[in-house]
C-alpha cells in the first residue's frame, strides 16, 4: 500500500515548489487526480480525507520557498508614478508627464527586493511597525517563475511563468535617509501574499487583469494591469540578465494609484498628513481579477 | 510550457492545495496516490 503514495511523492509533490519544479507532468497528473475526485472518490488509498471544506483548513500563503527571490518593480504605473510624484515634488505631474519622460528616456527601470522571510499568508495580521507612522498599502500582481532560466529574451518570457497570485506591498513610507529602500520595503508580514496561484494559461494575458485595494470596505485602489510602464516580459528578461531565475521566484508589476503616497500632500517641511495611511484596526483587502482576495489586518506592536 | 487550468493553494503543513470552485480544497498529492490505488 505504501506504493501509491512513494509513486504520487514523485509525480505531484506534496509541496508547491515540488510542484512547479516538476512542471508540466505534474499539472498533467494532477489535472487527472482532480477529475478522478470530481467523480465522487474523496478518501485516499488509506481511506484518509483528501477534501476539506472551506475554512476547514488554515490557507497559508502561496510562498515557493523561503528561497525565491521576490523582484519588486518600482513605480511601474503610469498613474502611481504621476501622483507620487505630484506629492513628493509638490506640483503637478500628469500622466502624459510620465509618457513623455519614459519615452524619452529619462524615467529607467528600477525597482528592489522584498525578503520571502516577511511573506504572511491570508487573514495573517500585519504588525505595525514601530519604526513608522506612515504605513502604505500596494496591490499588485506577482508572477512566479516556473522553470530555470538566464538572459530570456522577451518575446520567450512570458513562458516561463508558471501563475500569478496577489502580493500587497506593505511600505514605511517615512524613514529618513533610506536610499534604495533599506527598511522601507521589508519587515516582518511586509509581504502578505495570496490566496492562490492561478495558472498561467487560466489567467490568460496578465496585462489587462483589474485591481483594487479596499481599507474597511472602502476603495482605495482602482485600476489596470493596462496601465503598466513596462510589462512582465520586460522584466523577465532585465532580471534574467546574468542572474539566472528559479522556479518559485516572484517577479511583482507594481501598483496602481490610490496609494497613501500618491494621494496624500506633503507641507513646506516634506512631511504628510497621516490621514490616508494605515492604522492598527484596519482590514485590508486586496483584489485582483480571476486571481481573488487577500484579506490582512494591521494589528498594533505588541 | 503549457499548463492546465488550476487554482493552488498552500494549507495545513504546508501542503499543496487545489481549490475548487465552492471554496474546498483537495489535497492534490492524496488525490494522486488514492488514483494510483484505484488501478490497482
Amino acid at each position: 500500500m505504501t506504493r501509491p503514495y512513494v509513486h504520487a511523492d514523485a509525480v505531484v509533490p506534496a509541496d508547491l515548489l515540488g510542484f512547479i519544479e516538476e512542471g508540466e507532468p505534474a499539472l498533467r497528473a494532477a489535472e487527472e487526480a482532480l477529475s478522478f475526485v470530481r467523480e465522487g472518490n474523496v478518501g485516499g488509498p488509506r481511506r484518509e480525507r483528501i477534501v476539506f471544506e472551506a475554512g476547514e483548513v488554515k490557507v497559508r500563503a502561496p510562498l515557493p520557498s523561503l528561497t525565491s527571490r521576490i523582484a519588486m518593480a518600482g513605480a511601474n504605473f503610469y498613474d502611481h508614478a504621476a501622483g507620487a510624484l505630484s506629492m513628493i515634488r509638490g506640483k503637478k505631474i500628469t500622466v502624459e508627464d510620465v509618457k513623455r519622460d519614459v519615452e524619452e528616456g529619462q524615467a529607467p527601470p528600477w525597482g528592489f527586493w522584498k525578503f520571502a522571510r516577511n511573506v504572511v499568508g491570508p487573514d495573517e495580521p500585519i504588525i505595525y511597525p514601530a519604526r513608522t507612522e506612515r504605513l502604505d498599502y500596494e496591490v499588485e500582481v506577482a508572477a512566479v517563475i516556473g522553470r530555470r532560466g538566464k538572459d530570456i529574451p522577451e518575446e520567450e518570457a512570458m513562458s516561463y511563468v508558471f501563475g500569478y497570485t496577489i502580493l500587497n506591498d506593505i511600505s514605511a513610507r517615512d524613514q529618513p535617509n533610506d536610499r534604495g529602500f533599506f527598511l522601507a520595503k521589508n519587515f516582518d508580514a511586509s509581504a502578505p501574499m495570496g490566496p492562490c496561484i492561478v495558472t498561467a494559461d487560466e489567467i490568460g494575458d496578465p496585462h489587462t487583469l483589474g485591481m483594487r485595494l479596499k481599507i474597511n470596505g472602502v476603495i482605495r485602489q482602482e485600476g489596470s494591469m493596462r496601465d503598466m510602464i513596462r510589462q512582465f516580459p520586460f522584466w523577465i528578461a532585465y532580471l534574467s540578465r546574468d542572474m539566472t531565475l528559479y522556479p518559485g521566484d516572484i517577479i511583482c508589476g507594481g501598483t496602481c494609484a490610490g496609494t497613501a503616497l500618491d494621494t496624500s500632500p506633503r507641507d513646506a517641511e516634506g512631511r504628510t498628513r497621516p490621514d490616508n495611511f494605515l492604522r492598527p484596526g484596519d482590514v485590508i483587502e486586496a483584489w485582483v481579477e480571476k486571481i481573488g482576495v487577500l484579506r490582512n489586518p494591521v494589528v498594533a506592536k505588541q | 510550457m503549457v499548463l492546465t487550468r488550476m487554482r493552488l493553494v498552500v494549507y495545513g503543513a504546508h501542503r499543496l492545495g487545489c481549490l475548487l470552485e465552492d471554496g474546498s480544497i483537495v489535497d492534490l498529492n492524496l488525490a494522486y496516490a488514492s488514483l494510483l490505488a484505484g488501478r490497482g
